[in-house]
């Protein structure tokens, strides 16, 4: 190698830090902000600073011909036409962003706190709440539709985040007429489904997480690790994704397990999108190994459109929107004047019991409860 | 190189470059914007954000760490091997002999590249099953081996381009000339041929292993977490658990290995460097049909088929298998105008026009500045062109989520916030795509036999002429492939797009993940259509592109 060669490499070595330094040094405001990342866990619902946003008439009229952004994770998807009707009846154009997943959602919003990308923020549910609401990446607002939400979903009671929808992450199993099914989360254990079950990492799918925390509730902090050490002698699956699982080794997708962690309305989708009509669900669910998640919907703090964002809040828990999400979404209404879709009535079994688990129990054990499963089940 | 050739080709390159002065400071100016913003000023000011001593300390003090730079280190180096190996193989019989359905074997090679990672790696989990192969040292699930074949399914079409278009216009002279004096094929080859290919081979390994060193989506899929590399743990770190501290301490490993590796690339091709490239040399200007070459051509179309082929083939059976046997039903339901009220919401037609749109702005954007990448990689000034070489390639051995979260929180500025603007998507692909088209076209220019320039010139060509008639038709091949990847790049979303926020504007891609996300045949059955028209629409495009590219040199 000739000196000029090594020359040469110094100086790209070199010119590479000074950019970086450069690039870095460019703008220090967020260099204040960079400590206060670290969240401190189960302080999550302490009263915020903010003062709540209020709509008079006059701002409501003010707001038409504002065009406002809403994140959301990336599987949303929009009932057609819901937000043109938005659009119609105050004038505000809604374009939606989508994020990755939840976590990452919630992470990129964290990182973003006062300076959001958008300016409402919907999808994220009861795993991630704590920590965004310990990071005040929200601006509290109580809609007037408020008292129309079932209680039991309001989880913060300064209405940083108001509840759009829930649904169930409950295992699901394929009905054959052969076999016994099974009828509780303690059956997996049963030499007699021994290779039957696929579930998902918690670390990289809701579900997974979900039926994660559904195991420690039902068996209680003591007894959760044992489950799960039964569970990988009797020859668990696990798979990055929901869709790896249902579709690679469920067997309604063409593979060979017979139970899976889905949510209490895949037996609905397995009806409508049946390739041909079937008179009812090929899948069952098990009733005892639900865990309840809720989805939220909130204004983010920083915004420049404060009244339309909270207009769009109102809209999103409004009997109207409500009505079309089931169908699009597959989760349900908050609003507990929204009619359900038949179908839903029809086919999801009504004596479910989900389990819950506080955002602070989540937010302050999830690293280690994650890491533990994954010292048990996959090392 | 002798002293003589060395200072002749100084010579050659001062006189080369002395007219084009301003041509060099735009290319600086256009190309050094664009980086700094998209690329330089996001990513420190993430690592400004997340960077501590103590993080440092903490994250570099474990021995967990080292295991997974370690893993991920090995895991592509050898998918960098296996991709050269089989893609130099391919590349001799697509493009060194001629037959018929040659360009479709061309083609074919090149469209795993583009495939939904989902899709891939439920073929290989297919494949798996189908050998009974889990539980075995073959087992290609939550294995080495696994991501070491999925990174060659995937990578070998880089190879196979880059190699292939640089041996296509080499001489062919010198392996006569072995042969003739009593080498065998095997001698030949790898006394006369491997080294003039090297330049080529060097080129294609700095990008297929900075694929694989940042690759996600098969190490979660077919790793599962269970093998982690540097990637999947920033990824894991930054927005699973909102830790940017680790993720910015680790994205430190990423920049140093790349910067590493980048250097040794380099420095292996400036001794390895040969300049025989002359357009006109058409060694294969007839078909070869003579019987030696039916062995060549039989083993290179069987390897084609079955290594590239197959999982397409097993994906297009699931495409039209149907609850009632085999129908084109998933196909009409994505294109039929009236379709059920259930599936409007996928928008299933206009994913694939966005798609199309989308990917030929960032192909165009990515050429553009490519081909001025490419000009600052092979100025004459040492110090400018190796900086330019490994500067442009950095994009593509950094983790998505640390670029991605950096323009977050670096591009915020009033009045404009470029962060919800569309365009930043494709702006975003084409910064991965512009490394590509520098490095195969940079390439081809350094590879042009300047005693060819000089014959023209001594014969009266004029400056111009010499540029059009030798320069032009060797670059735009060049460019044409480049952009051929940069489409695909685009087209398949990889990159750094999965972590940026993009507006609600249905592709492909995203319409094949929304479809997976929801239980039933019926939506099953159509992702799996979508991914074969994905794999069709990104087939007609290289096989245009690639007959642009050939139409462009052969007037010249």
């Amino acid at each position: 190698m000739n000196k000029e060669t090594r020359v040469g490499q110094w100086v790209i070595i070199g010119c590479g830090v000074l950019l970086l330094a450069l690039a870095g040094c460019a703008n220090s405001r967020v260099e204040t902000s960079g400590e206060s990342n670290e969240y401190l866990s189960s302080d999550c619902f302490t009263r915020p600073e903010l003062t709540p946003i209020t709509i008079t008439d006059t701002e409501r009229n003010q707001v038409s011909g504002t065009t406002i952004d809403l994140i959301t994770y990336d599987s949303f998807l929009a009932p057609e036409g819901a937000f043109e009707a938005f659009k119609k009846e105050t004038g505000i154009s809604v374009n939606i962003l989508l994020s990755a997943d939840t976590g990452t959602m919630v992470s990129q919003s964290i990182l973003t706190a006062g300076d959001p990308v958008a300016d409402v923020m919907f999808g994220v549910d009861n795993t991630f709440l704590c920590r965004a609401l310990v990071n005040d990446i929200f601006h509290p607002f109580e809609p007037s539709t408020i008292t129309e939400l079932a209680d039991e979903l309001k989880l913060d009671p300064y209405s940083r985040v108001t509840p759009v929808d829930y649904g169930d992450i409950c295992l699901n199993y394929w009905k054959d007429p052969n076999n016994t099914a099974p009828t509780s989360i303690d059956d997996l254990r049963s030499s007699s489904f021994t290779s039957a079950f696929v579930t998902q990492n918690p670390e990289t799918s809701a579900p997974g997480m979900g039926f994660l925390l559904a195991s420690i509730a039902f068996y209680g902090e003591e007894n959760w690790e044992e489950f799960w050490v039964d569970l990988r002698k009797n020859d668990v699956v696990v798979r990055p994704g929901w869709t790896e699982s249902y579709y690679g080794d469920f067997i309604s997708g063409g593979g060979e397990r017979t139970i899976v962690t889905s949510y209490s309305t895949s037996p609905v989708a397995e009806y409508v999108y049946a390739a041909t009509p079937v008179d009812e669900p090929p899948t069952g669910i098990i009733k005892d190994s639900c865990f309840r998640s809720i989805e939220f919907a909130g204004v983010l703090h920083g915004t420049d459109h404060p009244i339309a964002s909270a207009m769009l809040i109102e809209f999103l828990t409004s009997v109207d929107f409500q009505e079309q999400i089931p169908d699009t979404n597959f989760v349900l209404p908050a609003n507990m004047n929204a009619v359900i879709p038949d179908v839903f009535l029809q086919f999801m079994p009504d004596e479910i019991l989900p389990v819950t688990v506080s955002p602070e129990a989540i937010e302050e054990n999830r690293d280690r409860w994650t890491e533990r499963w994954t010292e048990i089940v996959l090392r | 190189m002798s002293y003589a050739k060395r200072k002749w080709n100084k010579n050659y390159k001062e006189n080369r470059n002395s007219g084009s002065s301003i041509f060099t400071l735009t290319s600086i100016t256009v190309i050094g914007i664009f980086f700094s913003v998209f690329y330089f000023f996001p990513l420190g000011k993430l690592l400004r954000y997340g960077l501590s001593a103590s993080t440092l300390i903490d994250v570099y003090g474990s021995t967990a760490i080292w295991k997974i730079i370690w893993f991920t280190f090995w895991q592509a180096t050898l998918s960098t091997l296996l991709s050269l190996l089989l893609g130099t193989f391919v590349a001799n019989t697509v493009t060194r002999l001629r037959f018929r359905g040659q360009s479709f074997l061309r083609v074919l090679s090149t469209i795993p590249f583009v495939l939904p990672t989902v899709v891939v790696s439920s073929a290989f989990i297919s494949v798996n099953k189908l050998f009974r192969l889990d539980g075995t040292i073959f087992s290609l699930e939550a294995s080495a081996l696994g991501i070491i074949m999925a990174h060659a399914f995937f990578n070998t079409a880089i190879v196979v381009r880059t190699v292939g278009g640089w041996w296509s216009q080499l001489k062919d002279e010198p392996e006569h000339a072995a042969r003739t004096l009593g080498s065998g094929p095997v001698k030949a080859f790898m006394h006369v041929t491997l080294p003039r290919l090297k330049p080529a081979l060097l080129a294609s390994a700095s990008l297929t292993f900075l694929f694989s060193f940042t690759s996600f989506g098969v190490i979660l899929l077919l790793g599962g977490l269970r093998k982690s590399t540097i990637e999947t743990e920033i990824w894991r770190y930054a927005t699973q658990r909102t830790d940017i501290k680790t993720a910015a301490a680790l994205g430190i490993a990423q920049l140093v290995i790349v910067i590493l590796m980048l250097i040794i690339n380099g420095n292996l091709r400036a001794r390895h460097a040969t300049n025989e490239l002359g357009a006109g040399f058409r060694p294969h200007a007839k078909p070869l049909n003579a019987r030696p070459h039916m062995l060549r051509i039989t083993s290179g179309v069987f390897l084609v088929i079955s290594f590239f082929g197959l999982p397409l083939l097993l994906l297009f059976e699931r495409s039209i298998k149907t609850t009632t046997g085999y129908s084109f039903a998933y196909y009409k339901q994505i294109f039929t105008g009236n379709q059920s009220e259930r599936f409007k919401v996928f928008a299933t037609k206009e994913a694939i026009w966005n798609s199309i749109t989308w990917a030929l702005i960032a192909m165009f954007v990515a050429t553009v500045l490519g081909y001025f990448a490419a000009n600052l990689m092979t100025h004459s000034s040492k110090r400018l062109s190796k900086t330019a070489d490994t500067l442009l390639l950095l994009p593509l051995g950094t983790s998505g989520v640390l670029i991605g979260f950096g323009i977050l929180i670096a591009l915020n500025a009033t009045p404009v916030d470029f962060r919800s603007k569309w365009w930043i998507v494709p702006l975003a692909q084409a910064m991965i795509g512009v490394g590509f088209v520098a490095r195969i076209v940079s390439t081809a220019i350094r590879g042009i036999d300047p005693q060819l320039k000089d014959a023209a010139k001594i014969l009266g060509a004029s400056n111009n002429q010499v540029w059009r008639n030798i320069d032009l038709p060797i670059i735009s091949r060049s460019l044409v492939a480049g952009a051929a990847f940069s489409f695909a790049i685009a087209i398949g979303e990889f990159g750094a797009t999965a972590f940026l926020t993009r507006p609600q504007r249905p592709t492909i891609p995203t319409t094949i993940f929304n479809l997976l996300g929801r239980p039933g045949a019926e939506t099953f059955g159509m992702a799996m259509a979508l991914s074969v028209i994905l794999a069709a629409v990104t087939g007609v495009s290289i096989a245009i592109l690639d007959r642009t590219g050939s139409v462009i040199s052969r007037d010249t």
